[in-house]
Formats: structure tokens, C-alpha cells, sequence
């Protein structure tokens, strides 16, 4: 029986000896995360390299994965140009699983999520903590900025808990209104 | 006569694979090359100096006692920091060579030296906060005594000793190194004070105990390390500072990175896993020196691993602290390095490292929490308990609540009763909410709950504690109606007070007034 996909992968990362000192490492580490960030949008991770998704989105899904693979093979082919190395390609698999496997990778990532929860909920409280004591105006717009972003993520986040099953709802709506109050007391 | 001094040195061991070992055999504690040893329980081992003349005479003795004391025991070393609940202390005693000191002697010098207190056990505080200093029994402030110099209570921060000499109790235990810093400048300034008779010092009393708390909860980082320093040359004129690097390191390394010799070994033995064995055993070998023992630990190790950052600190201290020939030149430095705010923005410690969400989520759900009144929370003295709510009710008071200090908090007559569950590591327990009433008129003039743990039920916990208290404190007699107010904004708090059967009723534009239901008139 079916119950869901999980999307597994391995990127090529800058800890590679022919990278070291040269201008690719920074290069490779970026690309990296920004292919993590695309693939971690894709559902909700359950440990370092498996993510939970949604099947339903299997056109974005697939755009999403052969992105990837094009931003890596234009730095693996730079790489192999200027150091003569040939590095391994991302591997990327979207595969089918039980309802019994896809309960426990359920529970896996709301452990995590939950987790992260946590760890901004004490975070955005610290900023409230601080707001009066943050009298640079620049620092404030840059964590405003930050805020904002925070709040994109977590919506997005939130609504794939719901397409997913995870119930986190009320401890994810009360982070995005102790967002809402530190963007008000920064600007205030 | 010159003043000479003592040192008593408490410390457990640590093995080569990073076991630490609280208790010996009594054999073993004897091994000591014309010293003196106690046993006591709260140590592994504690060794006593014989008096000591001068710094010289420190460092060579000190040289050859624990080189001695390392050759009997190779395969351990001496650990003096108090972490997980020890109460390692290192006692310094200042008195005369050839005779007790008298009581005037000892009160002068007793206070001369509290004056600077603050920063000298700044310089020996470890870890920050000090849990020996804050909380152990065998450690009493000065104002327990009325700031004076007492021969009666031998636990007393700065006591007359049996033995003729002002014992100083406050430092934690610490490498020898930071011992004899803190040794050379009582002693200075024991020098000067026993030279004129008819001397009368005060202790201030305001800035010791603010400064005395800030020290030992925050480290270096909270004095105004310049007046400390300009405190102790005007008592002792710009004197010399010795020769000896690990002086002018130590001091180097407190005026211009606000750092003590507790951070250089958490920043070096962090990296190095288990190498704390070599880098105690190389300290305690080689007392003359400190940043040239750091770095032989990181150079005969994993150097790659240590951090840039505190490698560039250990070269600066290495390279430059030479230069501090004079208390002038120390003094100099302070000010070119003096922080731009003088006093630091430090989330207390009682507010930091707070247990997470889910786990207050999961004690509650297990019933492992208390309701009790301040002075009754475990593992933490009242007036930090007071200085918590403070901290609540200033940040996470949502502008509703009156902001009380901590001393308004013990001092006035409503009653507070703190949330608490005991931290992960069951070491202390977390205030995490509160709620005062004033249970004349029983108004509850103050509810909070810190923001991280707010919805999960905390407020209606407390609101039910005061309830029952209220009940139960006029269950025979005529009370007046349990009420208060809230913002008509607040509508968490509006729902939950409703879901308790509390009537909201309006009071002004912006506030509701709540009061208890009265049966027969609601």
C-alpha cells in the first residue's frame, strides 16, 4: 500500500581536498545550500538528507529536481575546466513508500519541526527581550528584514504540515504571532 | 615588616581520558613535599602552602611542590574548576611572618581589599555565573556581617582566622597562576595599609554588593574594570608590576578582552576534547608562566582545531603583554580598550538557557511543575527569584503590568507565587510565570508569563493557585471579592479569565475590570 514520497539525495559538498584554497570551494558551498533550500521547499524535512513531500505537487517536484541538476552540472563542469577533477553528480530519488513507513517519517519530522519551533519561538522572544536595548536603525531594518523572511518560511512550512498531516498548527501560528509582535515593537 | 601570605589549594583530578575523580584515598591526599594537606570532603585533595615571604618565594615553592605532586601521580592531574555542583575554593590568607596581625590590622586590610573585591574575584570566577560563589554553604557574603571584618563565622567571604591572618574565601579554585595575581595585589596593598597605624577604611557598600553580583553572575565583562584599577593605584601608588609573564598576561588579557583564565581554557580544552590532563598538569608545573603553557598544550596537540580567534588572543597576550611594566601602563590600556557603553546589556542568567517549549509542554502534561512562593524555589536564592520576576514582568509584561525592582518584589506586601519546573538537567528550577495578589483587598495586581511559554496553560494554573490560596486564607471569615484588571486588547487573557468563571466588567475605555463571580448576585 502507498502512502506518500520521500525525496532522498546526496550533493557533492566543497569538503572535496582539490577544493581547498581555491575559489570553487566558496562556490560549491553556495550552490549547495541553495539547492538544499530549493529541495527543503519542496516538504518537510525529516533528518539531514530525506524529506517528507507532498505528491501532489509532482509537476513542481520534478522542476525542482532537474533545476538542480543543471545548477550542478554547470559547477561540476567549472570544476572539472580549472582543476581537472571530476567530481560525482547529486544524486536525487523520489520514492514511493508504505503507509507504515510514511507514519514513522512523519513522526521523524514533526520531532524536528517541533524542535525548530522551539528554537525560534525562544529566539524571536529574545528579540522582543531586547527591542528597547537595539538602538541602531540599521540593525533594526536588517532584523525586520529577517523577520519577514522568517514569517515566509514558516507559513509555507505551515501549509505544507497541513498537506502532509503534521499537526503543529497552533505552536506554528503562535511563532508567526510572536513574529508579528516583534516586527511591531522594532518598527514602533 | 612586609606582609607575607598563604594559599590553600582545593582541587579534584582528571584522568588522561577526561574522567574527573571527586574522591581519593586519605593516602593520597598526604603527598605533599613540606607542605601541609587537609582532608576534606569537599575536594579530592586540598594542599597548604606554607607562608610564602614574596612572589618569589610563591613561585619556586609552588614550582616544586607540584612537580613533585605530579611526578608521585602520573597518570592524573589537578582539576580546579567547580563545575556540576563542586564547591572547589582557593583561600588566600595576608597576615605578618613573624606574628598574628591585630584586630585593627585586620579590619583595615580585610576592608582595603574588599573595595576592589569585586574585580579580584572577577578575575578568578569560574564558570560565569559562579554557582560556588552564589550558592555554596561554605561561602557568606559581606553584608551578612554588617560589611564588617568577622572573627567568628570562619565561612565568611573576608574573615579574621584562627590562625592570626585575613583569610580571603571568596576566589574560586583556578590555576596557580591566577592565585598569585590576586595574592601580589592584596598583598601591595596589605604593604601600604599596615605601614600607617591610624588608617580607617569603609568599605561602599552600594557599589560592593552591586558590583560583587555582577562579577560573579557576569565575569570582567560587567566592571568598569579602569575604576577598579584606578582604585587599586591610588592605594598602592604605579607600582612595578612583576616580572613574571603570567601576570602581565592574566592582567593583559582582563583589561583588554574582558577575559579570565577560565575562558582561555574553555576556549583551548573545548577543541581539545580530553587534553585538559596536559593542560592542568603543564599549569601546575610551570607556574612561572601561562600563555607560554596554552600554547605548548596547542602546539604538542591538535592545533588546526583550536580557534583562529583565540589563537590571535593567545599570540596578543604572548607578544604584547611585556610591555605592562608599570600599573600606569595596565591602566593605559584600559582606557584605550574601554567598552563604548560602560555598562554591558546582559540577559541575566536567570533568563538565559531556558528549558525549551515542548518540554515545559510535556512537564505539564505530566504534572512536574510547582506553584510556590519566591523564597521557596529550589537551588535559587530569593533575590534571584525576585530579580527573575523583575525581568518578567519588564519584558514580557505586555505594558500592563506594574514594573516592581527586585527589591519591591520581596518588600511589598502582595504575596507572588511563581510557576516553576526544574530544568532539564535538574539542577535548579525555572521561573518561568507569576502572579502577585494582595490578599487584604484581593486584588491580583500582577500576572506574566514569559513569552515562550505562553498558551500552554500556565496563567490558568496560577490563577487557580491563588484561588484556592484566597480559599483557603478566609475560609472562616468574611473576604473581599478576588478581582483585577486586564486590556480589552488582551484577548487571550479575557478568554481564558471568561472560561473560568470570572465577571468582566467595564471599567475604563481600555481596561475591563474581572472579579470572581458572588453567588446569588451573578
Amino acid at each position: 500500500m502507498v502512502g506518500g514520497k520521500i525525496l532522498v539525495y546526496d550533493l557533492v559538498s566543497e569538503n572535496h581536498r582539490a577544493l581547498r584554497n581555491t575559489p570553487l570551494f566558496s562556490k560549491i558551498r553556495a550552490v549547495r545550500i541553495k539547492c538544499t533550500s530549493m529541495l527543503y521547499r519542496l516538504g518537510i524535512p525529516c533528518t539531514e538528507s530525506v524529506i517528507l513531500i507532498n505528491s501532489s505537487h509532482a509537476e513542481r517536484i520534478s522542476e525542482t529536481i532537474e533545476m538542480v541538476r543543471e545548477l550542478y552540472e554547470d559547477v561540476l563542469r567549472e570544476v572539472s575546466n580549472a582543476l581537472g577533477v571530476r567530481l560525482p553528480q547529486p544524486v536525487i530519488k523520489v520514492l514511493d513508500i508504505t503507509q507504515d513507513q510514511y507514519q514513522v517519517f512523519r513522526d521523524l519530522a514533526e520531532r524536528r519541526l517541533r524542535d525548530a519551533v522551539d528554537v525560534q519561538i525562544d529566539r524571536v522572544s529574545m528579540i522582543i527581550e531586547t527591542v528597547g536595548e537595539q538602538s541602531d536603525e540599521r540593525k533594526r531594518r536588517s532584523i525586520i528584514h529577517s523577520l519577514k523572511k522568517l514569517k515566509k518560511e514558516w507559513v509555507r512550512i505551515r501549509n505544507s504540515c497541513l498537506e502532509i498531516g503534521i499537526n503543529l498548527e497552533d505552536e506554528i501560528n503562535y511563532l508567526l504571532d510572536l513574529i508579528d509582535q516583534a516586527i511591531n515593537a522594532l518598527y514602533s | 615588616m612586609e606582609p607575607s601570605f598563604g594559599i590553600e589549594f582545593e582541587f579534584d583530578l582528571i584522568l588522561k581520558n577526561g574522567r574527573r575523580i571527586r574522591d581519593v584515598a586519605p593516602r593520597a591526599r598526604r603527598f605533599v613535599y613540606g607542605w601541609d594537606y587537609q582532608d576534606d570532603h569537599t575536594c579530592a585533595v586540598e594542599l597548604r602552602s606554607p607562608v610564602f615571604r614574596d612572589l618569589d618565594h610563591a613561585v619556586s615553592e609552588i614550582e616544586r611542590q607540584f612537580n613533585y605532586w605530579c611526578d608521585v601521580f602520573q597518570d592524573v592531574a589537578p582539576y580546579p574548576y567547580s563545575i556540576n555542583g563542586r564547591s572547589l575554593g582557593m583561600h588566600i590568607h595576608i597576615g605578618l611572618p613573624n606574628r598574628c596581625l591585630r584586630y585593627h590590622e585586620v579590619d583595615v586590610v580585610g576592608k582595603s581589599v574588599a573595595n576592589v573585591y569585586p574585580f579580584l574575584a572577577a578575575l578568578q570566577c569560574q564558570p560565569v555565573p559562579s554557582e560556588r560563589i552564589l550558592r555554596s554553604a561554605y561561602l557568606r557574603p559581606l553584608w551578612a556581617y554588617d560589611y564588617e571584618i568577622t572573627d567568628d563565622d570562619h565561612y565568611a567571604e573576608i574573615n579574621f582566622n584562627a590562625i592570626g591572618t585575613v583569610e580571603f574565601r571568596i576566589f574560586d579554585a583556578n590555576v596557580p597562576q591566577v592565585a598569585l595575581v590576586n595574592a601580589w595585589i592584596m598583598r601591595e596593598i596589605a604593604k601600604v595599609m599596615l605601614e600607617d597605624r591610624n588608617l580607617d577604611v569603609h568599605v561602599n557598600r552600594e557599589r560592593y554588593r552591586h558590583d560583587r553580583n555582577m562579577a560573579v553572575r557576569y565575569g570582567l565583562k560587567a566592571l568598569n574594570i579602569l575604576n577598579y584599577l584606578q582604585m587599586i593605584k591610588n592605594m598602592i601608588g604605579n607600582v612595578a608590576i612583576p616580572s613574571y609573564p603570567f601576570v602581565r598576561e592574566l592582567l593583559y588579557l582582563a583589561v583588554k578582552y574582558r577575559m579570565n583564565a577560565w575562558d582561555i581554557m574553555r576556549a583551548v580544552t573545548q577543541s581539545l576534547g580530553t587534553r585538559e590532563f596536559e593542560y592542568f598538569r603543564v599549569m601546575f608545573r610551570n607556574p612561572k608562566d601561562f600563555m607560554s603553557n596554552v600554547m605548548a598544550v596547542i602546539n604538542n596537540s591538535m592545533h588546526d582545531v583550536v580557534d583562529e580567534r583565540c589563537k590571535q588572543i593567545i599570540l596578543d597576550a604572548f607578544e604584547n603583554s611585556r610591555n605592562l611594566d608599570t600599573l600606569d601602563d595596565l591602566i593605559a590600556l584600559a582606557r584605550t580598550f574601554a567598552p563604548e557603553v560602560p555598562s554591558i546589556y546582559v540577559i541575566p542568567f536567570h533568563s538565559k538557557n531556558l528549558p525549551s517549549r515542548s518540554y515545559v509542554k510535556r512537564c505539564i502534561d505530566l504534572h512536574y511543575y510547582r506553584v510556590c512562593r519566591i523564597n521557596e524555589v529550589d537551588n535559587t536564592p530569593y533575590d534571584d527569584v525576585a530579580s527573575r520576576i523583575h525581568y518578567l514582568m519588564r519584558h514580557h509584561g505586555d505594558g500592563f503590568v506594574n514594573v516592581l525592582s527586585p527589591e519591591d518584589v520581596i518588600n511589598r506586601p502582595e504575596r507572588f507565587y511563581v510557576f516553576v519546573v526544574p530544568d532539564p538537567d535538574n539542577r535548579r528550577e525555572v521561573v518561568l510565570g507569576c502572579i502577585a495578589v494582595r490578599m487584604s483587598t484581593g486584588e491580583i495586581s500582577s500576572l506574566v508569563v514569559d513569552r515562550r511559554y505562553r498558551r500552554l496553560g500556565i496563567a490558568k494554573i496560577l490563577i487557580k493557585t491563588v484561588m484556592q490560596v484566597f480559599d483557603l486564607h478566609y475560609r472562616n471569615s468574611s473576604r473581599p471579592i478576588l478581582h483585577g484588571y486586564v486590556k480589552k486588547k488582551n484577548e487571550p487573557m479575557i478568554n481564558l479569565l471568561r472560561s473560568m468563571g470570572f465577571v468582566i466588567e467595564p471599567f475604563n475605555q481600555d481596561v475591563y475590570r474581572f472579579r470572581v463571580a458572588v453567588k446569588g448576585s451573578d
